[in-house]
């Protein structure tokens, strides 16, 4: 509170420093890791799902630079494919859910009355629901793969976005502009997607964001589980899986655990970057 | 009850204070930064003030003038990124700016009590008022029974006017009014008899009909314990009715200090003419505004601050290029305007 | 009060009964036929039949549903089709397990988070700050099923100081239950903590803005009495909220850490008896654990409306719904 000190000043820049470099850190590991997944075919060394006899559960260095596998598979290779496959399922599950969840959000918001609250009913079902479960009925209903746990992700992240979304065209429809497009006879649909929508899109965006990183982190779970692909086509969770049978050769369970540490890690870290961009006043606060 | 806190006040020897009584709080040359980063704006500049045991000094100003940072120096409870960055404030001799935490806290709600803006946010709502008024008491004395705080509680409610003290003590904020939240309000402030009573605005939430009751209160509060009142207000009427001396503040700076009836007199600041004038309720005010905003700190016009609205100095190369200094004009009456003379009622 | 307890209540009977539609139309739509599975692979087809006739398989929809309920409400669960033992002991022995993991979870994922919380936002933008934030990075992008290999590697296998798993029951073996419980809770709860430190952290920062803060230590009030007195009934206010989501996350992992440990729980219960399209085991486990959510929810809002003097007032006046 008194006269302002030399190391007090240099602790404030290197804190606002410091958030820069989370962005940055963020970035990198999901860029490299999305890069790495999406150039597998060029950066993996082997096919994931070859199997070398006489090469079983090599250890690090040579020709397999992370080992091999039980079945004598690159577990580098087979790494690479299944980062590929974490993001696309995860965003694509986060993606139709929350596209879907917002457009219902939006509609209830905007609409009201009955629909509304018995709509609002259902998700306080939904919201946080263990997805676990919601994965279960999926997989028994239209059997394992990558599109149950997509599925399932979506199912999960739905209703939360129904009552984010809602509560923005709700907050959004009492704004002066938007009831003077009303007053002034504009269609509803029109108002809904010229007006509330693009208002509502950088919460989407923060959201969406904030959601990405868990459903990376259910669709390894998943497919720990049993729920994902079915074997030879690599997923993070189904290496760990199989990592369980062989714990006394612990570079099994670390190589695909630490790529989806960081993974995760690197989209929470963009994540709040992200919020940083859209929303300073909060990040300082809140953020961490 | 705390009576090892409230040692008698020492007059110290202040070569800055003009005034001759003992000031109980004396400010020099305050100075009050926001910081951001690298980056600092002042926000108040060079206040100095002193205020006498049962004495009330009201300062005066638009919002943004920096009335109410000067008096949270006093506390040093200032919001995040403020920061006092010079000066000094003593409080009985003891200057607060180098006291340390703990002894801060002593001095804090004990000889110190602070009554606040607005009742409705200012009370916890999930504690009941019995319990938030007992705390004051209880932080400055641990080993105070529970029975004698709620006896000393109920005694402090009845004194400011709540009906059925003892029953409503256990009553939550929400179920009172903004009045009667209020008079809680300086049941805090009064919890252990302080020596200076800061009021910030203490009534602009509330109806009007209530005001008066309030500042009555604060009037009896004062008098009876001979504590100093700091009361910080916009409305001159009140000013008037309350006031010994008046302090009027513009962009931070003081600009005119005066015994109250001299102010309204002779006031020697086109500022405090200009405020005289908009102020309706105040005394013969025809209640015209003030011309332009209000002078932002950070973006401060050159010369006196206050050039770009002035009735006089508008158009004046002095007043535009030359930043007045506060000068004494007579007995404790203190200016900083270029032309005081050509200030008139 | 009273009446919005009862309404609330009502509202919960309400949607439970729905759930238990959705859930029982739900894995009638699953492929595989239970009879099928019954009766075993060699089974002529008459003994198929009978089996199916016996499971009620052969009423319309809404009359099976029907019955199931009736049995559900009087207590009578049914037998599992795959062991034969009665579900609500096959259950009840695995909710027992879940809901101590739960808890255990629970307890640390409080005791570690809400004070680190607290600690990161009394010092904000100090290193005790910027290390409780990297903490929460780190912890919330570690899976828990990976971070409970890991150390069953390390402590079980490496070092054999803790069991990899186990099914000692808390009766019979307490010390036994609580060591095999070490693991799975740390596994577990790490995330949790520190969502609960991230929440907790925000929450503080936002009560300290409140005013009644700022009078608080205008009265001189230590920090320590600030904490208890106002801080912590706030802070503890706004994280109520988040109370179920957390519940529900937390049973989600009991569901893959019970499977990494070996622990008999339901979560496990529930895998296995997918896979082996156990009905009457599935669609119990099913309807408790939508019960147990409601239930977490429903006493989030009741705590809420008791601790709020505000809302408590407004229901005694109004005796409503918020």
């Amino acid at each position: 509170m008194s006269v302002i000190t030399a190391p007090r000043l240099l602790s404030r820049m290197r804190r606002r420093e410091h958030r820069r470099v989370a962005l940055v850190t963020g970035l990198v590991l999901v860029l490299g890791l999305c890069a790495a997944g999406l150039l597998a075919p060029l950066l993996a060394p082997h096919s994931p799902v070859a199997q070398y006899p006489g090469e079983e559960l090599r250890g690090y260095g040579g020709r397999f630079l992370l080992g091999t596998d039980d079945l004598g598979r690159d577990t580098l290779s087979r790494t690479l494919y299944a980062c590929r496959a974490a993001l696309l399922v995860g965003l694509l599950g986060v993606g139709i859910g929350a596209t879907v969840g917002s457009l219902i959000g939006l509609v209830i918001g905007y609409v009201g009355g009955r629909l509304d609250s018995f709509v609002m009913r259902l998700t306080d079902i939904g919201i946080g629901f263990p997805v676990v479960i919601v994965g279960i009925v999926v997989v028994a209903i239209g059997g394992p793969g990558p599109q149950a746990v997509i599925i399932a992700i979506a199912l999960y992240y739905l209703p939360a976005f129904v009552r984010i979304l809602r509560g923005s065209a709700l907050q959004l429809r009492a704004r002066p502009f938007v009831e003077a497009a009303a007053s002034m006879g504009v269609k509803d649909r029109v108002i809904v997607l010229r007006h509330v929508l693009p208002n509502a899109l950088p919460l989407f965006v923060l959201q969406v964001g904030l959601a990405l990183p868990d459903a990376v982190l259910l669709d390894a779970g998943l497919s720990f589980i049993g729920l994902g692909a079915p074997p030879p086509s690599p997923t993070l969770g189904d290496m760990l899986s199989q990592a369980r049978s062989y714990l006394d050769v612990p570079r099994l369970a670390i190589v695909p655990g630490l790529a989806l540490c960081l993974l995760v890690i690197g989209l929470n870290l963009l994540a709040d970057g992200v919020r940083d961009v859209l929303d300073p006043r909060e990040s300082s606060e809140r953020a961490r | 009850m705390t009576t090892e806190m409230t040692e008698p006040v020492t007059a110290t020897p202040n070569a800055a204070a003009e005034s001759t009584r003992s000031a109980l709080l004396s400010v020099r040359d305050l100075q009050v930064d926001l910081v951001r980063g690298e980056s600092r704006t002042r926000l108040v500049d060079g206040v100095s003030l002193d205020l006498a045991a049962g004495e009330t000094l009201c300062l005066v100003g638009e919002s943004g003038s920096g009335k109410t940072l000067t008096a949270m120096s006093v506390m040093q409870l200032l919001p995040g990124g403020v920061e006092v960055t010079g000066g000094s404030v003593e409080l009985g001799g003891r200057d607060l700016l180098r006291a340390t935490t703990k002894e801060l806290r002593a001095v804090r709600g004990n000889a110190i009590g602070l009554v606040s803006q607005d009742p409705m946010t200012a009370l916890d709502p999930l504690v009941p008022v019995g319990v938030q008024v007992g705390d004051a008491i209880r932080a400055h004395d641990r080993r105070i029974s529970k029975a004698a705080i709620r006896a000393r509680v109920t005694e402090l409610l009845s004194a400011v006017g709540i009906p059925n003290p003892a029953a409503n003590a256990r009553r939550h904020p929400h179920e009172f009014s903004g009045g009667m939240r209020q008079r809680v309000g300086i049941a805090i402030a009064m919890a252990n008899r302080p020596r200076l009573i800061i009021a910030d605005e203490p009534t602009t939430a509330l109806d009007v009909t209530v005001q008066a009751q309030i500042l009555d209160l604060l009037d009896t509060a004062r008098r009876e314990s001979g504590a100093a009142v700091l009361l910080i207000t916009h409305d001159l009427g009140v000013v008037a009715e309350r006031a010994d001396r008046v302090l009027v503040m513009y962009a931070g700076k003081v600009v005119e200090q005066a015994d109250v009836l001299d102010l309204f007199d002779r006031p020697a600041h086109a500022y405090t003419e200009a405020l005289l004038r908009c102020s309706p309720g105040a005394t013969s005010g025809a209640g015209e505004p003030i011309p332009g905003t209000s002078a932002r700190a950070g973006a401060l016009p050159t010369g006196c601050a206050f050039h770009p609205r002035c009735r006089i100095g508008a158009d004046r190369p002095r007043c535009q290029q030359e930043t007045p200094a506060l000068l004494t004009l007579g007995t404790r009456h203190d200016s900083a305007c270029h032309y005081p003379a050509e200030v008139t009622r | 009060m009273t009446r919005f307890v009862l309404g609330r209540v009502a509202q919960m009977a309400v949607t439970l009964l729905g759930a238990s539609v959705v859930v029982f139309t739900v894995l009638r739509l699953m492929p595989g036929d239970p009879a099928l599975v019954y009766a075993g692979p060699f089974a002529g087809s008459d003994v198929v039949e009978a089996v199916r006739d016996r499971m009620g398989l052969h009423d319309p929809l809404p009359v099976q549903y029907l019955l199931w309920l009736k049995a559900f409400v009087t207590g009578d669960l049914g037998v599992s089709s795959i062991s034969g033992l009665p579900v609500s002991q096959l259950v009840g022995s695995a909710l027992a397990q879940t809901a101590l993991l739960t808890l255990t979870t629970s307890l640390l994922a409080i005791g570690v988070g809400v004070p680190l919380g607290l600690l990161a936002a009394l010092r904000k933008g100090t290193w005790a700050d910027r290390l409780v934030a990297g903490f929460n990075t780190v912890a919330l992008g570690v899976p828990n099923f990976w971070l409970g290999l890991i150390l069953v590697i390390v402590f079980a296998i490496n070092f054999s100081i803790l069991p990899a798993g186990g099914s000692a029951k808390l009766t019979e073996d307490p010390l036994g239950a609580l060591t095999s419980l070490v693991l799975p809770t740390i596994a577990l709860g790490l995330a949790p903590a520190a969502m609960l430190a991230r929440l907790t952290r925000g929450a503080v920062i936002e009560v300290m803005h409140e005013d009644f803060m700022t009078m608080a230590a205008a009265k001189g009030m230590s920090i320590g009495f600030v904490i208890r007195r106002s801080l912590l009934r706030h802070v503890f206010l706004n994280l109520l909220p988040v109370l179920a989501i957390l519940v529900g996350s937390l049973l989600t992992g009991a569901a893959i850490i019970e499977s990494v440990f070996t622990l008999p729980g339901a979560g496990r219960l529930i895998i296995e008896s997918t896979r082996q399209r156990d009905y009457a085991v599935l669609q119990t486990l099913l309807v408790i654990f939508v019960a147990v959510f409601l239930l977490v929810t429903f006493v989030a809002d009741i705590l809420y409306s008791v601790l709020d003097p505000r809302v408590r007032g407004h229901l005694m006046r109004e005796g409503g719904v918020r």
